[in-house]
C-alpha cells in the first residue's frame, strides 16, 4: 500500500493541501452512484420521468466533475507551479500559526495526559509516494494511527473547531504515505506562549499611539491576559476534541484521478508572453 | 543652534569623556601599592605609573620640558607629561614636580647628635658620595612623572595617601539609578516596547544596555522551543516510567538529548524492582 520514499519526477502535492486538489470535485457518493446505475437503466426501457432526467442529468454532471479543475485548485497549482519553477513563495505567519508551531509539544503532552497510550514524538520523517508527499504529526508504534495535532489559537476557534474536509484529506493523505488504517485528528488548547501575548498586545500598543497609559490599551491588554488565564483554570479533559476516521481506498483513487488532472493543467502553465496587438 | 543630530553626537562624546574620566580615577589594585622606605606611607611605583600610562593611553604619551637645578644638597625638578586623551585626540599637559636629595656620606659619629653640624655635613660639597646622582638623576625624573601622573586620576595614585578624598561623581550617568529604576518597573510590568524605548535612548554604558535588551523578549527561534519542550517532556517520560514497556517508548530519542545515561539508570531500577 504505502511507497514511502518514490523517486518520480513528476510533480508531487503536499497532504496539507489536498484538500484543495479535491475542492468542488468529489464526484459521486456510493449513493448517488448506485442511483445514477437505476436511472440509467429506467432510461434505456424508456420508463424515466422528466423529474429523473433532470436527476440523471446533474449526476453525470458530477461524475464528470472529478476531472474538472475549480478555481481553488487551478490557484493551488500554480502556487506549487511558481515555487517549482521559480522558487517563488509568500511565506505566511499569523499568530495562529505562530501557537501551532510553538504549542505543538504542550498539545501533545495534553494528549497524552487525556488519552494516554504511548509517548507522542514528533515525526520529522517526510514521506512520499508517486503522487503525494507530508510529514504527519505522530505516527504510533504500538497502535495504528497516525494522528494529527492542532493547537486551537483561543477558547473560541477550539469551540468551533470541528472536521473539516481539508483535514479529512490531509489525513487519508497522510495514512496513504505511511499505511496506518486510521487517523485521529485532535484539537487541543493550551495557553498561549508569552511571545504571543506581548504580539497581541503590541497590536493594541500601536493602534493606541504607543501609550502604554492609554485606558483602552489596558483594557485590550487585561483582556487579552484574562482570555489566556481561562486556559490556564480548565482541566486537561475540557480541552481536547477528537475526530476519528478510517482509511478510505476510494478517495485515494478519487485522489489519483484528480492529480493526474492537476498535472495536466500544471504542464500547461507558462507565463503570459506579451505579444504586440 | 544645536541641530539634533549634533546634539546627539555632543552627548555621545560627553558619555565617552565620562566613561574615560571614570577609568581615569579606578582605584589602583591594593598589591600594585608599596610602602615608602620610612615605611609611614604608600607610593605608587613607577613601573605600574608607566605601564599604566601604556595602558590607559594606549602608549600615547610622552614628557617634555625637563628642568633641574641643584639648590644645596637637593636637585629639585620639574617635567611636563603631555598624553593623548583617546576619546578626543587632544593633548593633556600635567606638570609634575620633585626633588631628590643628594646622597653625603655617613654622618661622623661624633656629630649626630648635633643637629647643626649634621645639616652642614649633609650640605657640604666635599661630603657627597661621588656618584650620587648616577641614581639620584634618574629618580628625580621619574618622581617628577609620578607627580605629574598623579594629577590625571586616582588610577595613577592621586589619593593613596590623603586622608579627605573626593570621590568622582559622573555629571551624565550620574541619573542612572533613577534611570535604572524606570527601566526595572517598565520591565516588570511588561512595559516592554516603553523598556526598550528607554533603554536604546540611554546614555547607559553599551554592556549595560545589552544587559538590560537581553531581558526583553527575544525573537523566537521555532528549532530551539520544539527541541526544548520536547527534551522536557522525554525526561518527564524516563523519571515517571513505571515499566520497562512504558521506558522504552523514548528509546529512539534519548540518544538526542543526552539522556541515554538517565534512560540506563533507570531502566536498571525498573529491572531492579521488577526482579524483586
Amino acid at each position: 500500500m504505502s511507497s514511502p520514499q518514490v523517486q518520480t519526477s513528476e510533480v508531487l502535492f503536499r497532504c496539507s493541501r489536498i484538500g484543495d486538489l479535491i475542492s468542488g470535485s468529489e464526484g459521486l457518493t456510493a449513493r448517488q452512484d448506485d442511483r445514477l446505475t437505476e436511472l440509467r437503466i429506467k432510461q434505456e426501457l424508456g420508463k424515466i420521468s422528466d423529474t429523473q432526467l433532470i436527476e440523471l442529468g446533474t449526476l453525470i454532471d458530477k461524475q464528470k466533475n472529478v476531472k474538472a479543475i475549480g478555481k481553488t485548485t487551478e490557484s493551488y497549482v500554480k502556487s506549487v507551479w511558481l515555487q517549482n519553477e521559480f522558487g517563488y513563495k509568500e511565506d505566511v505567519m499569523t499568530d495562529e500559526m505562530m501557537k501551532g508551531l510553538l504549542c505543538e509539544q504542550d498539545s501533545f503532552g495534553l494528549v497524552k495526559t487525556v488519552l494516554g497510550g504511548e509517548f507522542r514524538a514528533k515525526n520529522t520523517k517526510r514521506f512520499r509516494n508517486e503522487f503525494i508527499e507530508g510529514t504527519p504529526d505522530v505516527i504510533l508504534r504500538k497502535e495504528d494511527y497516525v494522528e494529527d495535532v492542532k493547537s486551537s489559537y483561543n477558547l473560541r476557534t477550539f469551540t468551533e473547531a470541528e472536521l473539516i474536509k481539508l483535514y479529512e484529506w490531509q489525513g487519508q493523505g497522510y495514512m496513504w504515505l505511511t499505511g496506518k488504517k486510521k487517523y485521529r485528528l485532535i484539537y487541543c488548547l493550551v495557553p498561549t506562549p508569552e511571545e504571543i501575548i506581548v504580539e497581541q498586545k503590541k497590536r493594541w500598543y500601536y493602534k493606541f499611539n504607543c501609550d502604554e497609559s492609554n485606558p483602552h490599551y489596558i483594557e485590550a491588554a487585561v483582556q487579552i491576559e484574562h482570555n489566556n488565564e481561562i486556559v490556564k483554570t480548565l482541566a486537561p479533559e475540557f480541552r481536547i476534541k477528537v475526530f476519528e476516521f478510517d482509511f478510505d481506498p476510494e478517495k485515494i483513487e478519487l485522489l489519483k484521478v484528480k492529480i493526474q488532472s492537476c498535472r495536466e493543467y500544471y504542464k500547461t502553465l507558462k507565463l503570459p508572453k506579451y505579444k504586440k496587438p | 543652534m544645536t541641530t539634533p543630530i549634533f546634539q546627539e553626537v555632543q552627548d555621545d562624546l560627553r558619555v565617552k569623556l565620562e566613561n574615560f574620566t571614570k577609568l581615569l580615577n579606578k582605584q589602583p589594585k591594593q598589591e600594585e601599592l608599596h610602602k615608602t622606605p620610612d615605611g609611614k606611607a604608600y607610593h605608587y611605583p613607577i613601573s605600574y605609573v608607566e605601564m599604566s600610562l601604556d595602558e590607559i593611553f594606549f602608549g600615547l604619551w610622552s614628557t617634555e620640558n625637563f628642568k633641574w637645578s641643584a639648590i644645596q644638597n637637593e636637585v629639585q625638578g620639574s617635567i611636563d607629561l603631555v598624553v593623548f586623551h583617546p576619546m578626543t585626540g587632544f593633548t593633556i599637559r600635567r606638570t609634575g614636580a620633585a626633588s631628590v636629595q643628594i646622597m653625603v656620606d655617613a654622618t661622623p659619629e661624633e656629630i649626630k647628635n648635633d643637629k647643626q653640624a649634621k645639616n652642614a655635613w649633609s650640605i657640604d660639597v666635599l661630603n657627597k658620595k661621588p656618584n650620587a646622582l648616577d641614581m639620584g638623576f634618574p629618580k628625580l625624573k621619574a618622581e617628577c612623572v609620578k607627580n605629574a601622573a598623579l594629577s590625571l586620576g586616582k588610577a595613577f595614585g592621586r589619593d593613596i595617601n590623603r586622608k579627605l578624598v573626593d570621590e568622582f561623581n559622573p555629571l551624565i550617568s550620574g541619573s542612572d539609578k533613577a534611570l535604572m529604576k524606570t527601566i526595572e518597573s517598565a520591565i516588570n510590568s511588561n512595559r516592554f516596547e516603553s523598556a526598550r524605548s528607554i533603554i536604546e535612548s540611554s546614555k547607559l554604558a553599551v554592556e549595560v544596555k545589552n544587559e538590560l535588551l537581553s531581558r526583553l523578549p527575544k525573537g523566537i527561534n521555532l528549532e530551539r522551543v520544539d527541541s526544548e519542550k520536547q527534551a522536557k517532556r522525554i525526561l518527564d517520560h524516563i523519571n515517571g516510567s513505571r515499566s520497562l514497556e512504558e521506558l522504552e517508548e523514548v528509546y529512539e530519542h534519548v540518544r538526542d538529548y543526552n539522556y541515554l545515561d538517565l534512560y540506563t539508570q533507570k531502566k536498571d531500577e525498573l529491572s531492579t524492582s521488577t526482579n524483586k
